[in-house]
């Protein structure tokens, strides 16, 4: 990323040439979007084709093989091209605003989370000082989104999912920030390089510095509740096929659905980002560049969260209430608890 | 309190032990056979598509136009006519409709000569009209050695020279 002076430079020599100050602005900012952008989609259609490959191998398949050559790498490009190409449909007795209006909510929510997160020391958008407020503050946008859809589309499976949606992630967002509260604690800053970099050096010499050594029970709390707010498999109830048809996004066609699909798996991608950044240490490692360690370190929680998704049958609506209200969040009470009892205890040593 | 503790560590612990086994099959080799380029090695007792087997010395076939198969086809898809009289008698002409064939393999079983086999490994029998699948006399005279129910399942030479696997011919022997 370019460092501030330069940037100043750039500004200074648009006003040198007597232009608004707006249009350097505007323009480094449509730069840094279209780049996120396309690292979204480039990602978000590495990780279908990635999906697919887990599956199918976990089921002793091949999954996609045709399309591209090797093992069908092409394939998401051709399924997005031809989501391009679909007819674009909305019911004659959907909310049209709304209906039109609900995929653009949903990715925008999760395009404002790219904003604070870590790729590297200066790679990044905008550190803000108040980071991993601001992206749980913005993430949960997304149900916005999901319940609009589901409004809009005048369809009573796209209605019972976004409730079923709006439930679950109300109820998992209240674990999921008190699990952060731990990490947050011992570091004592809620800016992202400043978690990063607290996570520098070692434990007791031996073991690296992550938070995931002193936290690991908020790592779990975190990582279930990360899973169940992208509506994943084993938690992903508001979509449930055989019951719902496919939930708040019944109704979507085309372009429509692919933005969707997109924003799901972009959101798959910040909650591992931030886990990686809050609990595996960032972009820390040695040998390889730190953009390729936070690629690496997060592209492994990806395959986990595949790995789960493959792994377990979706839970009933009482018992995702239960692990939420009943399990996850006394646990994360508890994790909080004897965390700040112990950095109360231990921060005149430290 | 205890069992609580102790539900939620069975419950993280099962989740562990699937994710391994999901795991293992993930490096396991799959199963799918890729169509095309690849093709299954069938039984040597498919029943596939018809052939009419030859004499292997005079490269002749052995059908003697007795009528036998077409009395017996249920779908009633084979038609034949014959020429000759006596042990010259031949086909003149020989029709499949394998539109019809429902593959019973009665008329092979019927057969006094094995003149006419199934077990051809010849499944890939698309056409593009109806009419593809009519097969003449021509389309159906053997290449070659077709095993039937009758002959051994590799040519009278070739069994000479590998020898039976042990205990696999219970009528011991040479065959």
């Amino acid at each position: 990323m370019v460092s501030a002076g330069a940037l100043e430079q750039f500004y200074a020599l648009f006003e040198a040439w007597g232009i608004p100050w707006i249009v350097p602005r505007l323009a480094i900012m449509l730069g840094v979007v279209s780049i996120i952008i396309g690292f979204i989609s480039v990602s978000a259609m590495f990780l279908i084709w990635w999906e697919r490959k887990i599956s199918a191998h976990i089921q002793a398949r091949f999954g996609p093989m045709r399309v591209g050559g090797w093992h069908g790498w092409a394939q998401s490009i051709a399924d997005g091209l031809k989501l391009l190409l679909k007819e674009d449909i909305i019911p004659t007795r959907a909310d049209r605003p709304v209906f039109i209006l609900a995929p653009i909510v949903v990715f925008a929510a999760s395009l404002a989370t790219y904003v604070v997160i870590p790729f590297g020391p200066g790679l990044i958008v905008q550190d803000l000082n108040i980071g991993i407020l601001y992206i749980i503050a913005i993430s949960s946008l997304t149900v916005v989104g999901i319940i609009m859809a589901g409004w809009g589309s005048n369809n009573k499976y796209a209605a019972l999912g976004a409730l079923r949606s709006a439930a679950q992630a109300v109820s998992y967002e209240v674990p999921l920030v008190i699990s952060l509260l731990g990490p947050l604690l011992l570091v004592g800053s809620l800016r992202m390089t400043d978690i990063v970099e607290y996570q520098g050096g070692t434990w007791l010499g031996i073991l690296p510095g992550w938070l995931i050594v002193v936290q690991p029970l908020a790592f779990l709390i975190y990582f279930t509740c990360a899973v169940a707010e992208t509506n994943r498999l084993p938690f992903d109830i508001p979509e449930a096929e055989s019951e719902l048809v496919s939930g708040f996004h019944v109704e979507y066609s085309g372009m429509r659905f692919a933005i969707f699909f997109l924003a799901e798996y972009a959101n798959m991608f910040v909650v591992c980002a931030i886990a990686t950044t809050v609990f595996l240490g960032g972009w820390q490692g040695p040998l390889l560049a730190p953009w390729v360690w936070f690629l690496l370190k997060t592209y492994f929680l990806l395959f986990v969260m595949i790995w789960l998704r493959w792994t377990l049958a979706r839970v009933r609506v009482d018992q995702l209430m239960h692990v939420a209200w009943k399990v996850l969040l006394p646990l994360a009470f508890v994790n909080l608890g004897i965390t700040g009892l112990l950095v109360l205890v231990l921060s005149p040593m430290g | 309190m205890w069992r609580y503790l102790r539900e939620i560590w069975r419950g993280f612990w099962s989740i562990l032990l699937s994710m391994q086994i999901t795991l293992r099959y993930l490096f396991t080799r799959a199963v799918t056979v890729q169509y095309p380029e690849e093709k299954r090695q069938l039984p040597t007792r498919a029943l596939t598509q018809h052939v009419l087997t030859i004499d292997l010395e005079s490269q002749e076939l052995k059908c003697t136009a007795c009528d036998m198969c077409a009395r017996i086809c249920p779908a009633n898809c084979i038609h034949l006519a014959g020429e000759g009289k006596g042990k010259a008698r031949r086909p003149k002409w020989f029709v499949i409709d394998h539109n019809l064939c429902m593959y019973c393999n009665l008329c092979v079983e019927v057969c006094p000569f094995d003149a006419i086999s199934m077990w051809t490994g010849k499944y890939e029998l698309g056409g593009f009209s109806r009419t593809n699948l009519v097969y003449d006399m021509e389309t159906m005279h053997a290449d070659g050695f077709y095993p039937t129910i009758m002959t051994p399942r590799s040519p009278p030479g070739a069994a000479a020279k590998a020898p039976a696997a042990p205990g696999g011919g219970k009528g011991g022997g040479k065959g």
